[in-house]
């Protein structure tokens, strides 16, 4: 139909302050695409050409607008030596950690991305997609931030541990993870991918707003620093509960700011004059099992997110769950592509 | 200063680590907007494939700075049109004329324009043939030239913001974007027409046509007061045209560097980024004076000091703008630069009269236009850079469905070749289509083949 703008157009609007005609639609759709492709999480987190077609075909079916490049939060650390459980059904989950002793920090580097771990399957897949639809769809490399790769690096309890009882130790680790994130950031822009910066360890579920504000916030600065040097537009996703930190995630730098258990008038309240709001319909409310009404959550969200003033992205709260029943992913983007801003020509 | 090469969009990412932090914060469009933090524009070509400019990814760039800058001022263009709108400017498209009006519209304070014209290239920058589809949706189809694009554009809303005037040119101009106008209108954009009479180019009346011209600017005038809220101030006028003609006379003054003898000095890319800069000043009058600036002193330097590029010795005259850039590139590869251009603006490039009545020294200037007149007086152009540049060769890249194409390619040729000039020509394909672009490539190997078997042979 001619006058619909197409994903690319309406993200573009956005990033420049100007209202789209709607706000773009766009859940987290990541190892479900698996899913639809019919094809294991192995194949699907090995294989940068299984990737690409599984994150295509999903994206043909639901029509959401962006293609989501993201295996599990423990991408780089598995490339800097961490080991890594793939399984067939769910996401990769950390099997031994690479640092057991803190003096093993120093000798720590960062990773090829082109040849190391499973980077070089990001690469491919966002080359692939790139090149199949880069013209209209924007391309988004979750790339997972220091805090949360340094846990993957020592593990999650003895990183927690080593903020409170070696907390240089923790910024050695800190420092090495954000070179790692740099240099993976730009092999994944040469690509033709947005960088989107992850940080679910970062989490109010998980650490204090003290240890946030210590140890992940300056290295998130750091590295949307990093991008906005090349005038790139960063989304922080941050899991969980972030409501007790809301006011600092400005501090951040992030132009986009992507969340889950927080409502998206406090977040508004916050931040909504300075940053673009991205959310957040509970993901398990999609899963086949919950009695949750999509309808009625993303109708609220999406009341709410019309209202924010530097713009909104009608988006799941997390990943969209592997096991997401598709009528119910479709009628979360039905509602959000039948929203309207008001007509500005 | 480095030593002058072109390099590709990964090296540029790379080189970008070495710009010093002061310089990308200090190079700014809107300068008179101190405050906004969105009007830096010094960033690589690989910030704008991020964004889906995807021919980035195949295109050679020259790796100076001043270039660098060149390639962000131009690629910024459309969202600065946006924040001009947001920075409470009027924002005016002009259609149809290729540069001439742009100096009467710059002289109303708080002010820009654009040429959604110049959409004609997002196509081939995006690798997409989403605006075309859309134009073909609308009713325009490969029957109409590249052009085309910008009624995609205005269809989508999502290019450039609603303009507060549209200018179309139209009468002895491009047909292609006068349709455009038209389909453009039905879309519900209120067009202000210019009509443009013949140049007959032998015993023309000019003072009549000078005078029709005159009464066009006038009403042209009339509506801009209108939309702008303004008075026509001739003072501020004088004062925009001195600019106007600084930028022309750059202009001349880099094309003319470009032809150094030693090596080439510069991309034909670049060099057709900035001669395109004397269309509607990318939308920054005094940035773009800035940034031709320090192209030319770059210019300047390398063609003093001999420095250019290596292996590129055929010197060819391009001939129409090619809509797609990576063809410049391919001959470059193939041992050509681009030593001089006639790209249909040659309206551009009059010093205009500051001394006479306004009206009279825009009409005076826009007389000189390339499209308004006989095929005749468009050969002797390119016959005249071509005896100026002592070139090996001329390249046309024609568009297919254009109606000055057509008719205009075939004298070219016929007179170029009654002169011993070797010359190529051919359409320029869309995105997409491969096994046609492959084509011409191979047309461009076989031509620069002749044009060095051609040039050993003369010397001996």
């Amino acid at each position: 139909m001619p006058g619909k703008m197409n994903p690319r157009e309406r993200w573009s609007l956005l990033l420049i302050d100007e209202l789209p005609d709607r706000p773009p639609v766009y859940p987290l759709v990541t190892c479900h695409a698996a899913r639809v492709y019919n094809c294991d999480l192995i194949e699907y987190c090995t294989d940068g050409r299984i990737l690409a077609e599984a994150q295509l075909e999903a994206q043909r079916l639901y029509g959401h607008e962006g293609l989501s490049v993201f295996t599990d939060v423990g991408i780089i650390a598995e490339a800097m030596g961490s080991k890594y459980h793939l399984r067939e059904f769910e996401v990769p989950i950390l099997d031994s950690p690479l640092i057991t002793d803190t003096a093993m920090i120093g000798e720590l580097g960062p990773p090829d991305p082109t040849t190391q771990g499973r980077l070089p399957v990001y690469l491919e897949a966002i080359d692939r997609m790139y090149s199949a639809a880069g013209d209209v769809l924007p391309i988004f490399a979750f790339i997972p931030c220091p805090f949360t790769t340094a846990a993957g690096l020592r593990g999650v309890d003895n990183f927690l541990m080593d903020t409170v009882l070696e907390p240089q130790a923790a910024h050695d680790l800190l420092d090495v993870s954000l070179k790692s994130a740099i240099t993976f950031c730009d092999e994944c822009i040469l690509a033709g991918a947005l960088p989107m910066l992850v940080d679910p360890l970062a989490s109010g579920s998980v650490i204090s707003r003290t240890t946030y504000s210590h140890f992940a916030k300056s290295y998130q600065q750091k590295l949307i620093a990093h991008l906005h040097r090349y005038d790139l537009d960063v989304t922080l996703h941050i899991c969980g509960d972030t409501s007790n930190m809301l006011d600092l995630i400005p501090q951040t730098g992030a132009d986009l700011f992507s969340f889950d258990l927080a409502d998206v008038d406090s977040a508004t309240d916050a931040m909504g004059d300075r940053v673009r709001l991205v959310g957040n319909l509970p993901p398990h409310g999609l899963l086949p099992s919950s009695n949750l009404s999509v309808t009625q959550g993303t109708n609220s969200i999406m009341e709410m997110g019309l209202k924010n003033p530097k713009g909104f992205v009608l988006s799941t709260g997390c990943e969209v769950p592997i096991r997401c029943e598709a009528q119910k992913l479709h009628t979360l983007i039905n509602i959000g592509k039948n929203a309207r801003y008001e007509e500005v020509w | 200063m480095t030593e002058p090469r072109q390099i590709d969009f990964r090296q540029w990412h790379r080189l970008f680590q070495q710009v010093p932090d002061r310089l990308v914060e200090e190079i700014r469009y809107y300068r008179h907007l101190p405050q906004a933090e969105w009007s830096q524009y010094l960033f690589p070509p690989s910030t704008h494939v991020v964004y889906g400019n995807r021919l980035l990814r195949k295109l050679k760039f020259d790796n100076s700075q001043a270039a660098l800058r060149l390639w962000g001022f131009v690629m910024s263009e459309g969202e600065r049109i946006y924040r001009a709108r947001q920075a409470g400017m009027k924002v005016i498209a002009v259609m149809g004329d290729l540069g001439a009006v742009t100096p009467l519209v710059y002289s109303f304070p708080n002010i820009v324009a654009f040429y959604p014209d110049c959409l004609w290239w997002t196509p081939f920058l995006m690798e997409s043939r989403e605006l075309f589809d859309e134009a073909g949706q609308l009713g325009l189809g490969e029957d109409c030239c590249f052009v085309r694009a910008s009624l995609g554009a205005f269809s989508r809303k999502a290019y450039f913001p609603k303009p507060d005037l549209c200018v179309g040119t139209v009468g002895a101009t491009c047909d292609d974007m006068a349709t455009v106008m038209s389909e453009a209108e039905q879309l519900g954009v209120d067009i202000h027409y210019f009509e443009l009479p013949h140049r007959h180019d032998g015993d023309t009346d000019k003072t009549a046509l000078s005078g029709y011209l005159e009464n066009q600017y006038q009403e042209l005038c009339r509506r801009l007061e209108q939309a702008t809220g303004e008075t026509f101030s001739p003072d501020r006028f004088r004062e925009t045209v001195q600019k106007v003609n600084r930028m022309r006379s750059l202009i001349a003054e880099i094309k003319d560097l470009s032809g150094a003898p030693a090596a080439s000095p510069m991309g034909a890319v670049e060099m057709m980024n900035m001669e395109f800069a004397a269309l509607s000043y990318y939308g920054d009058l005094d940035e773009c004076l800035a940034v031709l600036t320090e192209f030319r002193d770059l210019m300047k330097f390398r063609a003093n000091s001999g420095q250019g590029y290596q292996n590129q010795d055929l010197r060819l005259v391009w001939v129409t703008p090619p809509a797609d850039p990576l063809l410049m590139n391919y001959i470059e590869e193939l041992g050509g630069r681009v030593v001089g251009s006639e790209y249909l603006i040659h309206q551009t490039t009059p010093i205009i009269d500051t001394k006479k009545d306004p009206f009279e020294a825009l009409a005076e200037a826009h007389l000189k236009a390339t499209l308004m007149g006989s095929s005749a007086y468009r050969v002797n152009l390119v016959i005249e850079q071509v005896e100026r540049t002592h070139a090996d060769g001329v390249i046309i890249s024609g568009v297919f469905g254009s109606s000055h194409c057509p008719y205009e390619t075939a004298p070219i040729i016929s007179a170029l070749r009654q002169k011993g000039i070797p010359v190529l020509s051919f359409d320029v394909v869309a995105p997409g289509k491969r096994r046609l672009q492959s084509q011409i490539f191979n047309r461009m190997e076989a031509f620069s083949e002749s044009l060095k078997a051609r040039k050993k042979r003369r010397a001996g």
